[in-house]
C-alpha cells in the first residue's frame, strides 16, 4: 500500500476526472460532432458522457475486487509476460495522450499567440515544470488538478458574450439525424471524454477508495454539463457550414468578448488556459510513469526524464495540423476500444475469475 | 538545493525571454491599422483593387493624425506587404477596427475578401465590416472635423456600434456576415456609410444577395427592416397618420413568426409587438381617445410598410430577414433548393401590435 502521507482524500477524484476530461479539446471537439450530428450534436455530447460511465464503473468493480492498480492486475490475471504486454499498452496510450494534450496547446499557441515561436525552447520550459510536479509526488499533481479546476472555472463566464449573437432557433428541429450519425457523433465524442482510465493507477492513493466513486460519475457528469454547455452555444453561434471552416470554435467565443480593459481576450484566455493544460500533461505521464515504474522496477526519476525526452521530441517531430489531427484520431479510436472494450473484457474476466476462486474456496471448505 | 532551484529558474527566464524567436510588437515602433478600405480597381482585372490602411499617429498635444498608405493588388494581404514598403515601421491589423468596401467591389463577391479577417487570429469577430455609398477610401481618409483626439477606425467603430445600441442598424460585424452568408434560409446586410459635413454618417443598409450587393434600404426601410430582424430596445419611428405627424420613441419590439405549414406556399405571419413612447404629435388639439386611434393607425402604417419591403424583398429574391432559416427549424422536410424556389411566391404577412405606453407630460 502507498505511504499514507501520499493519499488523498476520495473528493480529489471528482478534480481528477474533471480536469483530466475539459484540456485543449474544449477549444475544438465541436466540428467534429456537429459534423456528423448537425444540429443534434448537443445530444451526441450527453449520450457521449452516459456511455462513460460504463467503464467508470466497471473500472471501480475490477479495482475493488482485486484491490490493486492495472499493473497488478494485469499481473494476476494474465501472469508476468502477458499482463506485462497489455500494461505496456496503456502506458503508452497514457504517454500519447499526455503528447497528444502538449501538442495541440502547443500549435494553439503557435497560431494565435506568437506565430514565429520556437517550439524547442518552448518544450523545455513545459518539461522543466512537469518534471518538478511530478517528481513531487501525486499529491502535487492532485493539487494541480484541483487548482486547474478552479482556477480556469471562471473562463465559463466569457460565454455571456456571445450569447448576444446565438440564434438558439438553430437547435430545432430537434433529432431530426439518423441513429447512424447519433453514433457516429458520440463516437467522436469520446476523445473529449478520455483520461480518466489514469484513475487505474491513482487507485491506491485514494483513501477511502470505496467512497470515490460517486465522485467519479460526478466528475463524469460535471464534464458532460460543461461540454453540453458549450456545444448549445457552438450551435447557436454557428451555422452548420461555418463551424466546418473554425478549428478552434470556442477561441472563436473569446474574439467577440469586449471588456474595456481587454482589447482581445483570447491572449487572456489561452495563457489561462496553461492551468488547464498543465494539469492533464502531468497525472497522464505520471500513470505513465508509475505504471513503467512498477512494471519494471526502475525509478521513476530516469522513466521521468526519458518521457519527457520522448515528449520533446514528439513535439519537433509534428509540425503540421495534419499530424497532430491525425495523432488525435488514432488516439480516439484507440480510446474507444480501450474504454468500451478493453474494459468491460477485463471485468467479465474478473468476474468470472472471482466467481471461480469463490467456488473453488467454497468447494475446499466444504 | 537553493542553488540547484535557481539555476532552473534562471535556465527558464533564459528560454522564456530569449530563445522563442517570438517578435516582440512595442507600440510605438510598429503602425497598427486601425480602418481598410477597398475600391476596385479594373486595370488589375475583374477582383483587382486599391486597397487603403490608416493607422493613427499619436502627437504630442494629444491630437491624434492619421496617416494612409495604399496599394494595389488581386489579394488583401498582398496590399500589406506593399504598403510596408511606404511605411516608416511595420504594420500590423491587430487594432483594425474598420474594413470598408466600395459598392462596386460589393457588386462582385465581397466574401473571398473577408477570408483573411477570418484567418488572420489578430483580428476578431466583432470586426466591422461597412459599404460605402461612393468612394470607399474617402471615409478613412477624411478626419471627422472637429474630432482630434480620435482616428477615423475607432470614430467609425464606435459610431456603428452605438448605432446598433440604438439606432437603425441591426446587430452587424463579421461574425454576423459570415453567419448570415453561411446559413441556408438567410442573406448578409452590411451598414452603407457615406460622407456628410466631412463626418462619416450611417446611411441605410446594404442587402445582398449571398455576398453580391443588390440593395440599400431608404429612410423608413431601414428601421422597418430592424424591426423585422430582430428584438429592437431603442428605435424610433415616424409616419404621417391622417395628415398629422406621430414620432414613437423608446421603441421597444419583439417579432415572432407565425407559419403554419412550413415548405408550403401557405402564408407565413410576423408578428410585430411594439412599446413605445409618443414623443412628438402635430395636431394641436387631438381627441381624448387620440393614442388608442394613434395605435390602431401605427399598426396599419407598420403593416402597410413592412409588406411592402418583404415583398420588394421577395422581388429582389434575396432573404435578408432568415425567413428560410426560421422555416428550415420548423420542419424536418427542409429543402434549400427547394424553398429558394418557392421563396418569391410566398405570401408574408406582417401583424403589428403597438402600444402607446406613455405620451408625454401633456395631454
Amino acid at each position: 500500500m502507498v505511504n499514507k502521507s501520499e493519499r488523498i482524500p476520495p473528493y480529489f477524484v471528482f478534480f481528477l476526472v474533471v480536469k483530466v476530461q475539459t484540456g485543449t479539446g474544449v477549444l475544438g471537439f465541436q466540428r467534429l460532432i456537429m459534423h456528423s450530428a448537425g444540429n443534434d450534436a448537443w445530444i451526441a455530447v450527453i449520450f457521449g458522457g452516459i456511455v462513460c460511465l460504463l467503464p467508470i464503473w466497471c473500472m471501480f468493480n475490477i479495482l475493488h475486487s482485486h484491490e490493486k492498480d492495472l499493473i497488478g492486475v494485469h499481473k494476476q490475471i494474465f501472469g508476468k509476460y502477458i499482463g506485462g504486454i497489455l500494461s505496456m499498452i496503456w502506458i503508452i496510450f497514457w504517454l500519447m495522450l499526455s503528447i497528444a494534450a502538449y501538442m495541440t496547446y502547443a500549435e494553439i499557441i503557435g497560431t494565435w499567440l506568437f506565430p514565429q515561436i520556437n517550439i524547442l525552447p518552448l518544450s523545455i520550459v513545459f518539461a522543466i515544470v512537469i518534471y518538478y510536479a511530478v517528481s513531487g509526488g501525486f499529491r502535487i499533481i492532485a493539487g494541480l488538478c484541483f487548482l486547474g479546476v478552479i482556477l480556469t472555472s471562471f473562463l465559463i463566464l466569457t460565454i455571456y458574450f456571445p450569447i448576444g449573437y446565438a440564434q438558439f432557433h438553430n437547435l430545432l428541429p430537434i433529432w431530426h439525424h439518423s441513429i447512424k450519425e447519433m453514433a457516429i457523433g458520440t463516437k467522436d465524442m469520446s476523445l473529449s471524454y478520455l483520461g480518466f482510465s489514469t484513475m487505474l493507477m491513482y487507485y491506491p492513493f485514494i483513501d477511502p477508495f470505496k467512497k470515490a466513486k460517486k465522485w467519479a460519475y460526478m466528475g463524469n457528469l460535471t464534464t458532460m454539463l460543461f461540454y453540453s454547455l458549450i456545444m448549445v452555444l457552438t450551435i447557436g453561434y454557428f451555422t452548420e457550414a461555418q463551424i466546418e471552416r473554425y478549428i478552434w470554435p470556442t477561441l472563436n467565443f473569446w474574439s467577440s468578448v469586449k471588456i474595456p480593459f481587454v482589447e482581445r481576450f483570447e491572449y487572456v484566455g489561452i495563457t489561462m488556459l496553461m492551468f488547464s493544460i498543465v494539469p492533464i500533461i502531468c497525472l497522464t505521464i505520471w500513470a505513465a510513469i508509475q505504471g513503467t515504474g512498477r512494471l519494471f522496477n526502475v525509478k521513476s526519476k530516469k522513466i521521468t526524464f526519458l518521457y519527457l525526452i520522448i515528449l520533446i521530441a514528439f513535439s519537433l517531430s509534428l509540425n503540421s495540423r495534419e499530424e497532430v489531427n491525425s495523432l488525435l484520431n488514432f488516439l480516439g479510436n484507440a480510446g474507444l476500444y480501450l474504454y468500451l472494450v478493453y474494459i468491460p473484457a477485463l471485468y467479465f474476466i474478473t468476474l468470472i475469475m472471482s466467481k471461480r476462486t469463490k467456488k473453488g474456496r467454497d468447494f475446499h471448505e466444504n | 538545493m537553493r542553488i540547484k532551484n535557481s539555476l532552473v529558474l534562471i535556465i527558464m527566464l533564459v528560454l522564456l525571454s530569449g530563445c522563442m524567436g517570438v517578435q516582440t510588437k512595442v507600440l510605438d515602433e510598429i503602425n497598427m491599422v486601425s480602418a481598410v478600405s477597398y475600391d476596385s480597381d479594373k486595370d488589375l482585372g475583374k477582383r483587382g483593387f486599391k486597397a487603403t490602411a490608416v493607422t493613427p499617429y499619436y502627437l504630442p498635444d494629444k491630437t491624434v493624425k492619421t496617416v494612409s498608405f495604399s496599394a494595389n493588388s488581386n489579394l488583401s494581404k498582398e496590399t500589406r506587404d506593399k504598403t510596408n514598403l511606404q511605411s516608416d515601421k511595420p504594420i500590423f491589423s491587430g487594432k483594425l477596427k474598420v474594413a470598408i468596401f466600395s459598392k462596386e467591389m460589393a457588386k462582385q463577391h465581397l466574401f473571398p475578401l473577408t477570408d483573411t479577417f477570418l484567418r488572420d487570429p489578430s483580428i476578431g469577430g466583432s470586426l466591422i465590416l461597412a459599404v460605402a455609398d461612393k468612394n470607399a477610401s474617402d471615409i478613412i481618409t477624411t478626419k471627422p472635423e472637429g474630432i482630434e483626439n480620435e482616428d477615423v477606425g475607432s470614430y467609425l467603430a464606435k459610431e456603428i456600434n452605438h448605432n446598433i445600441k440604438a439606432g437603425l442598424l441591426p446587430k452587424t460585424n463579421l461574425h454576423v456576415f459570415t453567419y448570415a452568408y453561411y446559413a441556408e434560409g438567410a442573406d448578409t446586410f452590411l451598414p452603407v456609410v457615406d460622407l456628410k459635413m466631412g463626418k462619416p454618417y450611417v446611411k441605410g443598409i446594404a442587402l445582398f444577395n449571398e455576398d453580391k450587393y443588390v440593395y440599400q434600404t431608404k429612410g423608413i426601410e431601414s428601421i422597418l427592416f430592424k424591426m423585422l430582424l430582430e428584438h429592437t430596445s431603442k428605435l424610433g419611428y415616424a409616419a404621417k397618420l391622417d395628415g398629422d405627424l406621430v414620432s414613437i420613441h423608446n421603441i421597444r419590439s419583439k417579432r415572432s413568426y407565425t407559419i403554419k405549414k412550413p415548405m408550403t406556399s401557405e402564408p407565413i405571419t410576423i408578428h410585430l409587438k411594439v412599446i413605445a413612447f409618443l414623443r412628438e404629435y402635430s395636431n394641436p388639439h387631438p381627441s381624448k381617445n387620440f393614442t388608442k386611434k394613434i395605435e390602431k393607425q401605427l399598426e396599419q402604417d407598420i403593416e402597410k410598410k413592412g409588406e411592402k419591403l418583404i415583398k420588394k424583398l421577395q422581388d429582389l429574391d434575396i432573404d435578408s430577414l432568415g425567413i428560410g432559416d426560421q422555416v428550415r427549424t420548423r420542419t424536418r422536410n427542409w429543402d434549400k433548393k427547394a424553398w429558394e424556389k418557392m421563396y418569391h411566391t410566398i405570401p408574408i404577412r406582417v401583424k403589428a401590435n403597438v402600444k402607446i405606453e406613455e405620451s408625454g407630460v401633456i395631454e
